[in-house]
């Protein structure tokens, strides 16, 4: 069974991509390089990890689509954030991140909440406010992460 | 250093000399100084132990990358210091640290033999079910599974090698399924207690050199090249809090990865990191 599903949808230029699973060294992209298009929105919402041979493959398979395509990055995962921020060359220079998910917590209620922002709601490296509804009441979210270390993909 | 009722003491002199001592333990922030003589340090490896307060990941990594040293030890509180007063006893008895010396009391052990380069990643499930996440963050089960398949895949793949020494499937695609030699299977541990994850990865060739883990281990850079991309052990050292390499060269490779658990992703991410190579020179 493959560890990885590809949804594709074509739209005039925009390429809609979707992945579900693990991206590794069975990373097959083949399929994706035909009819390429100008702009490719990828959801990794549902990217439960990518290793070390798998961000490579992910490096060439960009390269492979060449410098001019765009590349826009939506609902990415705590654990795609963190290796992009790790691993140099992992967000390529035609590549922007759109929306992701941050860590947020609940002291009211002691639990963790993972909200996804969207990158303009980052002003000055700084998490924005959010809150949530605790037994009617509205409660302010503490961010749960180093602002400086969990935004640096957006200070390229 | 003197034996003092069973155990050491440790004498500081003010006149010191890298030389006379035992073991050294000097601030990086020193190395950093205009004070030439703390520079000599480097010269006194594996007996220099360098301690610093820096809590960034990159930094850590430039450390590493520049001074080579073996055993650098973020330092956060008592806990550091326990751990260098464990160090001290495990130099001087010459004992290796184990995944024990950092779980004692494991609430769950787990164990996997890896006898080919197959269901890596269904043995690795096996390996973390059972094992109690409910007082971490959400993501930390992510980074286990990361860790224990960078560390796998590294066992199987890059510590083979043959009779003369040579790398039997390094330069192999990782696609390709391999079997391990009878005997020489790589055996993956999983020990846990209410404080902290230890993983154990062990593979019985002990061929990786000094030369491997200060070229990967701190530079997190995409190389093109066949078989690995030269981030594995990187992104391994990232996501621990404490990264222990033993080797016994010819016999075997022992990676020990420690990880606190922390309700909070803020404060596992803000916590020190130490780093550990024990290998002959």
């Amino acid at each position: 069974m493959s560890k990885l599903k590809i949804s594709l949808k074509i739209d005039a230029d925009i390429r809609l991509i979707s992945f579900t699973g693990i991206i590794d060294e069975d990373f097959e992209y083949q399929s994706l390089l035909e009819n390429p298009g100008k702009v490719y929105k990828i959801d990794f919402n549902e990217i439960k990890m990518i290793n070390s041979t798998g961000i490579r493959e992910w490096i060439r398979f960009v390269e492979k689509l060449g410098p001019a395509v765009e590349f826009q990055y939506f609902n990415c995962p705590h654990i795609i954030i963190q290796q992009m921020n790790m691993v140099s060359g992992f967000l390529t220079k035609n590549a922007k991140v759109i929306s992701f998910y941050a860590p947020y917590f609940c002291e009211e209620n002691d639990e963790e909440e993972h909200i996804l922002l969207q990158a303009t709601d980052i002003k000055n490296f700084k998490a924005p406010v959010r809150t949530i509804e605790v037994d009617g009441h509205e409660v302010e979210l503490d961010f749960d992460a180093i602002e400086d270390q969990y935004f640096k993909f957006l200070k390229r | 250093m003197e034996e003092f009722n069973g155990g050491f003491k440790v004498v500081f002199k003010s006149d010191y000399s890298f030389e006379e001592a035992d073991l050294i333990f000097l601030d990086y922030a020193y190395l950093k100084s205009d004070d030439h003589k703390y520079k000599e340090a480097l010269n006194f490896l594996p007996k220099l132990s360098l301690l610093t307060a820096l809590v960034d990941h990159n930094g850590i990594n430039d450390i590493l990358r520049e001074t080579k040293v073996e055993h650098l030890f973020g330092l956060s509180g008592a806990n550091s210091f326990s751990d260098i007063r464990d160090f001290i006893l495990t130099f001087f008895n010459q004992q290796l640290w184990t995944a024990d010396t950092f779980c004692k009391s494991p609430q769950k052990v787990s164990e996997k033999l890896f006898m080919s380069s197959e269901g890596v990643m269904e043995s690795i499930q096996e390996l973390l079910a059972g094992h109690d996440f409910s007082e971490c963050f959400e993501g930390v089960e992510d980074y286990l599974v990361q860790i224990l398949n960078e560390s796998i895949q590294n066992a199987i793949f890059n510590a083979p090698v043959d009779d003369l020494g040579s790398h039997m499937f390094k330069r192999m695609n990782k696609k390709t399924v391999i079997h391990m030699i009878p005997g020489k299977e790589p055996v993956a541990k999983v020990l846990s207690d209410s404080k902290k994850f230890v993983i154990s990865i062990k593979d019985f060739y002990g061929s990786i050199t000094r030369n491997d883990i200060y070229d990967y281990l701190p530079l997190g850079e995409i190389r093109e090249k066949e078989g690995g991309a030269g981030v594995g052990m990187y992104l391994v050292f990232k996501f621990s809090h404490k990264f222990v390499i033993n080797v016994v060269p010819r016999k075997f490779t022992e990676m020990i990865i420690v990880i606190d658990k922390d309700k909070r992703f803020k404060w596992y991410s803000s916590k020190e990191k130490s780093f550990h190579l024990f290998m002959p020179s």
